[in-house]
């Protein structure tokens, strides 16, 4: 195995390319995942799934290489260091969380004398410590999911991809589970790959990000650098919008309706005076009014 | 002492957060032995509810009770005065030895298998455990190798087990111990080894068929149902009265026929008495399903993967 050092990227895709058929999955995806938390983007069909089976060593590329932590994805060294939470149902109903996850410890190369202390440690981490002798059958659903997350962790990865991990939560479930993938790369120190659809998720969570489109690499950066903020003013009004856009027109200042804002590009002092008495003139009631910061889903449109 | 008196909390619990694995880790090795561990016990039950433990000793339980029966016809017999050793100037009566043993068992043995081979197998596809087994550092060969021994171990288990019995059931019910084994010794290499045959066929063919489906009850009717096919398929071919060496060879579609007299035969040197076909024909058989069985298994997860 590849030693990995702070130089050496978690996951490399070089020039990936995956064929199912005639059915082209990725297209010569080449990026690089770094320490923290990695956001792979992209709607449905983007190829983020097919970019993690290739990466967990479950399908072969057809063309170019995935390597994990400078190894090749079938490198045994290399997978007791690699965690997955998938997408679907995992679990065994009928076993115990605490036996699920010892077995799993096991078969992830931990001596049985160690696993069940880990696996209970790791419950505890993820809030199912109380719980963890019941049958799995009997969890709700925001349990499960802490399951799942908990038997990639048990090992005590470098690395964890998780398939949409908010999948089937409520709003609570979801942010708790957001919370608890910040911990584990802040406090934990495991480095997360999350790969999902849902921008909100990726900007509540994630350092940086790959976006994935039709099985190419449309964007790959850090979060801050993509949301930062824009030269554009963003004014929401609660009322009388369009006579607030007319007002602006009225005194050359260039604009753009937006639901309920209006945005406006280069303001400069003399524009903010004007802004200012269109807003009185136009009696519109200020809701907010500051800097446009660029949301992800930016991202999306522009592509 | 009132509340007021009591003395002030002085102990503070401190969590101590995440701690870094930094123990030995000891990769494909464990993970090999953990799979195959865990298959013996879950054949079993062990570790499991009382169900999953009831049906493969409600099974396995009369294949050892049946040796226990032979070593005390045996030994009744030697107490009222016949000699049970063949070498020492022949049997007065025709006492079932270790062949008519594996007779008698086989038929328990192959339900066993359609019990506990679907259980290695059917669940982890069910409830798509076997994703989490294949990111980890174990291959498709480690995975089905380990589930493949495992019912191995506890076939050749049930097959041998009976027969150990009823050879040391014997070995204390004669009374001459020590002539006893040094006669029969022979014995044991013999149905070790037919137990052995017995259970790399059986479990290979189990296991194929466990593997064309994710629930374990239907898996275990098809074994069954395969099991009883053969046998009518066999019985309903000989209705026709066909030559002898013809309805020898048609003899080698019943699995149990096959399980239970022909290999045994061969092992204990019996078979060129009764039969015309020449030995290697059911051997290379045998061979030819073990290995089928075998390439069909790999096939269908290298699909399912």
């Amino acid at each position: 195995m590849a030693v990995s050092n702070s130089s050496t990227p978690l996951l490399e895709a070089r020039n990936l390319t995956k064929l199912y058929g005639n059915v082209q999955a990725l297209d010569a995806a080449s990026f690089t995942v770094g320490p923290g938390i990695t956001g792979l983007l992209g709607p449905n069909g983007a190829g983020k799934s097919t970019a993690i089976r290739i990466f967990l060593g479950l399908t072969d590329a057809t063309s170019g290489s995935a390597l994990v932590m400078g190894a090749d994805t079938r490198d045994f060294e290399a997978r007791t260091r690699l965690g997955y939470m998938p997408e679907h149902d995992c679990l065994p109903p009928n076993q115990s969380a605490a036996n699920f996850l010892t077995h799993m410890a096991e078969v992830s190369g931990i001596p049985p004398s160690r696993s069940r202390a880990l696996a209970a440690d790791t419950l505890r981490h993820v809030g199912l410590f109380e719980e963890r002798y019941r049958p799995i059958g009997g969890y709700s659903t925001g349990m499960k999911q802490r399951v799942k997350l908990a038997q990639a962790l048990v090992h005590d990865p470098v690395l964890i991809l998780l398939d949409e991990p908010t999948a089937g939560l409520d709003p609570t479930g979801r942010t708790e589970m957001l919370n608890l993938i910040r911990r584990i790369a802040r406090e934990f120190g495991i480095s997360v790959v999350l790969s999902t659809h849902l921008m909100q998720d990726v900007e509540r969570t994630c350092d940086n990000i790959v976006l994935l489109d039709l099985g190419r690499v449309k964007e790959s950066s850090d979060v801050k650098s993509l949301t930062e903020e824009t030269e554009l003013i963003y004014v929401e009004v609660a009322n009388n919008r369009d006579r607030f856009a007319a007002e602006l027109t009225d005194r050359n200042i260039e604009h753009a309706s937006e639901g309920i804002a209006v945005s406006i590009p280069d303001v400069d002092g003399a524009k903010y005076d004007a802004l200012r008495d269109a807003l009185v003139a136009s009696e519109a009631r200020l809701v907010r009014m500051g800097p446009r910061q660029r949301a992800l889903i930016d991202l999306f449109r522009s592509n | 002492m009132t509340t007021d008196q009591q003395p002030e909390r002085t102990g503070t619990v401190f969590d101590i957060g995440y701690q870094s694995y930094a123990g030995e880790r000891e990769g494909r090795r464990r993970a090999w032995k953990t799979m195959l561990w865990d298959s013996v016990k879950n054949g079993m039950g062990i570790g499991r509810g009382g169900w999953a433990k009831f049906l493969p000793w409600l099974v396995l339980s009369p294949t050892i009770a049946t040796g226990l029966v032979f070593a005390a016809i045996g030994a009744f017999f030697e107490q009222i005065g016949f000699d049970v050793d063949e070498t020492e100037g022949g049997l007065p009566v025709d006492l079932p030895g270790h062949l008519e043993l594996t007779a008698v068992i086989s038929f328990m043995i192959l339900i066993f298998a359609a019990f506990v081979g679907p259980e290695l197998v059917c669940p982890d596809r069910r409830n798509r455990v076997i994703h989490l087994y294949f990111v980890r550092p174990i291959t498709m060969f480690d995975y089905l190798g380990a589930r493949w021994c495992a019912l191995f171990l506890l076939l050749l288990a049930a097959s041998i087990l009976p027969h150990i019995t009823y050879w040391i059931g014997l070995l204390f019910g004669v009374g001459d111990s020590l002539g006893h084994a040094q006669d029969n010794w022979l014995d044991i290499p013999r149905f070790v080894g037919n137990g052995i045959v017995f259970a790399v066929f059986t479990t290979s063919l189990t296991i194929a068929i466990s593997s064309m489906t994710d629930r374990r009850m239907i898996a275990t009717l098809i074994v069954i149902g395969v099991i009883m096919i053969s046998t009518f398929a066999e019985l309903i071919v000989n209705l026709f009265e066909l030559q002898e060496s013809i309805s020898e060879l048609i003899a080698l579609v019943n699995l149990i026929d096959i399980n239970a007299n022909v290999m045994p035969s061969i092992f204990f040197g019996t078979y060129n008495e009764s039969n015309d076909l020449n030995m290697f024909l059911p051997i290379a058989w045998v061979a030819l399903l073990t290995a089928g069985s075998i390439v069909a298994t790999w096939s269908f997860y290298s699909r399912q993967r």
